[in-house]
């Protein structure tokens, strides 16, 4: 146990060791060995700290600063003054910022004021694009939709005030009680009427959660937040603008992270393919699942684990939680919750009408109940209409469905209401391939229709070698073929003629169990802003900052190149990894299989590669939307 | 040899000329006061400081278009300007300042950074055969979360050199700025830094 005292005479013998030289530093040790044989072995260790180079204490913190400070809460506080708005009370924060209760002194009357988290408004374009929409929503004067006040900017804090909902949060409620069967209906019918009027004005709310919906002690439900999901969304639309400045933005954000959760997102979100009204069918399909059940439908302890769930397993049935509900209401979540969007309820409205069935079918048999005579003294106890009445409705169900006339009347609506999805497919993948790593001068020129536009790339590696933690020779570009050894650190040099999307894999040596292992080299957290976006001629260091290293496992490491013109979803999915917490391990299996097949999938070899060994780099060509090239480095 | 991830000071500073300068008379004062003696002063200077710095760390995040980096030395010094400005304050209360700004820096990161590990995932580890030395700008939360517990341990027998460090590092002050914040002479806050510096060399490393 170190003393005051003890470290004093420590300080004082590391001062006199520190400004000797190797030699006079010997004796001087041999000196302290005889004399203060407990501190020798501790003023040794400190004497070698104290030499070696750079320790990240050197520097003073940096740049995570900023995110960190500005991160920090809470910003405001009761009282204070804030453009025309004096805060009342915090009334909650969420992924997509602080909102605060506050008194318009202009117009004297409550607001709900919601400060955007720096982040997400640091881009204007997607600013504009959040406030158009926002507005748009506003504008409906939808009764269930939330009014929007003002939306601007104080003290470069972008706000939005809106009309301030005396109520709970949909959220806030299910965590107090289970809703009963008649709620979970009324509140389904208003919200899904809400996404009809948005739907059919061209807006879709891309973020449908139980903390978006609020609803007054009245009934009433209000949602909130149209627009807001646009702030963080990655889009791959059509517009390059547009999808540009969305992946930027997402890059800064990690899976999770984002919208506060993921839980509610559609299969198609979580891939970040192009969005249409039906994401809203699907996150809305799991809100009910949510209400009838009292449990999420695709409930997981992680942010990864609960978009595996979305994206590949079926929830449980509704009635292992909720034997009561009818099975015609299990039937139309089943039908909102398709993962593929073309077999889901292709409009809010198909949707909205089988509930509104749902609740007139109800009524009726509660009506039919109540016209009859009461079965005891006591009469119905409202626990048992509840669990009766569904059973009448399943029956009426299994009848109309018998009764082609009947079921007609029950579907006739939804015939007529036209399909409006737009239908994007991707453009097919007509070439790609993968070459292994070529030895010089060997230039496989395969040739290939010339049908699209010709995808170049060309990189090359330096290797800085090292031994027994420290480099030595100097850092030299990879020519020939050499075996790699344990913390031997490489770095790429990647240049792109033409602006595309760019991704790298490294795969390590099969393990046991012969799944591959992928570690997300490029985008991440900390290069390119975790874009994959590179423009034309964009030339790029990866990683940006320092050196991959080679550990002690041995064997053959591929570093796949993934070049693309557009977003790869299976690549999208997966560079949220590459965060300072995950460090780029994609730990979950069900994300990592369809990289695998993807990788496959385009690894034919047609590709072309020149090396040029004056400048030793390699250009690796194809024609088509994908190029995929894998680089083999020996660890032996 | 790793190439240091750090950009020099120099290029770091960042300027605040789309902001108006506007000084708080409130800071001027409440920094004299605290000078004085008024340990209630410091109470209502912390939030206020804090305040400034979120502030001027969000500007800075929305302008962060460039390669530019922005270290714990911009952003406090920014902050002096803005609150404190070229008013009649004192060396000492300036200096004071820096050392109020360096341990509200050191809270706020370090329980970000807390918060932050404590969310880390458990999960199934794989094992990765290459990684990058030193990727995500230092493990910032790893390595601020360590250097802080070994900041208090140091503290615990050496609180002199401790505070050394935390305003060299989480302020950003040089060994000039910090023997005024301390008042010591030159020449002791460099032995301090040298020596506390190895010394959490060595606990790091541990």
């Amino acid at each position: 146990m170190e003393t005051p005292e003890s470290m004093q005479q420590l300080e004082k013998l590391f001062h006199e060791a520190a400004g000797l030289g190797r030699q006079e530093r010997a004796d001087f040790m041999a000196r302290v060995r005889d004399s203060n044989p407990d501190l020798v072995a501790e003023l040794e260790s400190l004497i070698a700290a104290h030499e070696r180079p750079d320790g990240f204490i050197d520097s003073p913190v940096y740049e995570t600063a900023a995110e960190s400070i500005a991160k920090a809460q809470p910003a405001l506080v009761a009282g204070q003054v804030v453009g025309h708005y004096q805060i009342i009370a915090p009334l909650g924060k969420g992924g997509m910022g602080e909102v605060y209760l506050a008194s318009d002194t202009k117009l004297d009357r409550k607001v709900a004021l919601k400060l955007l988290p720096v982040e997400f408004t640091n881009h204007k374009d997607l600013l504009r694009r959040f406030i158009q929409e926002a507005k748009a929503a506003s504008s409906l004067n939808h009764p269930n939709i939330i009014t929007i006040h003002e939306i601007g900017e104080i003290d470069s804090v972008h706000f939005i005030a809106t009309e301030f909902i005396d109520g709970q949060t949909l959220k806030q409620r299910m965590k107090r009680a289970r809703l009963k069967f008649a709620d979970v209906l009324d509140v389904s019918i208003q919200v899904a009427s809400t996404l009809e009027a948005a739907h059919a004005a061209g807006l879709v709310h891309r973020d449908i959660k139980p903390e978006n919906i609020m609803q007054r002690p009245d009934g009433y439900v209000k949602v909130l937040d149209f627009g807001l999901a646009k702030l963080t969304e990655k889009s791959s639309q059509s517009k390059a603008l547009d999808s540009e400045v969305g992946t930027m933005v997402r890059g800064h954000t990690k899976p999770g992270t984002v919208l506060g959760t993921v839980d509610y997102m559609s299969p198609e979100q979580a891939r970040g393919q192009v969005l249409d009204q039906r994401t809203d069918v699907f996150s809305l399909g799991i809100v009910l699942y949510e209400m009838a059940a009292g449990r999420m439908p695709f409930a997981a302890a992680t942010s990864v684990d609960a978009l595996v769930s979305i994206l590949e397993k079926e929830p449980p049935p509704l009635d292992e939680y909720a034997p009561e509900i009818p099975a015609e209401f299990q039937r139309i979540i089943s039908k909102a919750l398709r993962k593929d969007r073309e077999e889901r309820y292709q409009t809010i409205k198909d949707l909205l009408i089988d509930l509104k069935t749902l609740k007139e079918e109800l009524s009726f048999t509660q009506k039919l109940e109540r016209s009859k005579p009461p079965r005891s003294s006591a009469g119905l106890s409202t626990r048992r209409a509840a669990t009766e009445a569904p059973t009448t409705i399943q029956d009426r169900v299994v009848a109309a469905t018998a009764d082609p006339s009947a079921l007609k009347s029950v579907r006739h609506n939804r015939r007529l209401v036209p399909v409006a999805v737009v239908g994007l497919v991707l453009a097919g993948l007509a070439i790609a391939g993968a070459v292994l790593w070529q030895r010089k001068g060997s230039t496989p020129a395969i040739s290939t229709p010339a049908r699209t536009a010709q995808r170049t790339l060309s990189y090359w590696i330096t290797v800085q070698k090292y031994r027994d933690g420290k480099p030595y020779q100097d850092p030299f570009r990879l020519r020939d073929d050499i075996n790699f050894e344990k913390d031997y650190r490489i770095r790429l040099h990647i240049t792109s003629a033409q602006s595309g999307r760019l991704y790298l894999l490294n795969e390590g040596p099969a393990g046991p169990d012969k799944t591959p292992a992928f570690n997300v080299l490029f985008p991440s957290e900390t290069a390119n802003n975790g874009s994959a976006l590179l423009t034309e001629n964009q030339q790029i260091q990866i990683p940006q900052q320092s050196w991959f290293q080679f550990d002690e496992q041995q064997g053959t490491e591929k570093i796949w190149l993934v070049w693309a013109a557009k977003d790869v979803p299976e690549m999208e999915a997966i560079k949220g990894f590459a965060n300072s917490i995950d460090r780029g391990v994609v730990s979950s299996p069900g994300l990592r299989s369809p990289v695998n097949e993807f990788l496959k999938a385009h690894s034919t070899p047609s590709v072309t590669i020149e090396r040029d060994d004056e400048k030793k780099d390699s250009l690796v060509r194809a024609n088509g939307e994908i190029l995929v090239h894998v680089i083999k480095l020996e660890h032996h | 040899m790793v190439q240091s991830v750090v950009a020099l000071r120099s290029c770091s500073r960042f300027s605040m000329n789309n902001l108006v300068i506007r000084p708080d008379q409130r800071v001027t004062e409440l920094l004299l006061k605290w000078g004085g003696g008024d340990k209630a002063a410091l109470n209502e200077l912390i939030p206020l400081v804090y305040d400034e710095l979120r502030k001027l760390a969000a500007s800075y995040l929305r302008r962060k278009a460039g390669a530019q980096t922005l270290q714990a030395t911009a952003l406090v010094h920014e902050a002096y300007v803005r609150l404190a400005g070229q008013s009649s304050i004192s060396m000492e209360n300036r200096a004071q300042f820096f050392g109020l700004a360096a341990k509200v820096m050191r809270d706020i990161l370090v329980d970000h950074a807390r918060k932050r590990l404590a969310a880390k995932r458990g999960g199934d580890q794989l094992r990765l055969s290459l990684t990058e030395a030193e990727r995500f700008g230092h493990k910032p939360e790893v390595e601020l979360v360590a250097l802080d517990d070994a900041l208090k341990v140091l503290a615990s027998t050496n609180p002199q050199h401790s505070r050394v460090v935390e305003l060299r590092f989480f302020g950003g002050l040089t060994i000039e700025e910090t023997a005024q914040v301390m008042t010591l002479s030159h020449a002791t806050t460099e032995r301090y830094w040298s020596f506390a510096r190895a010394w959490l060399r060595r606990e790091l490393a541990a």
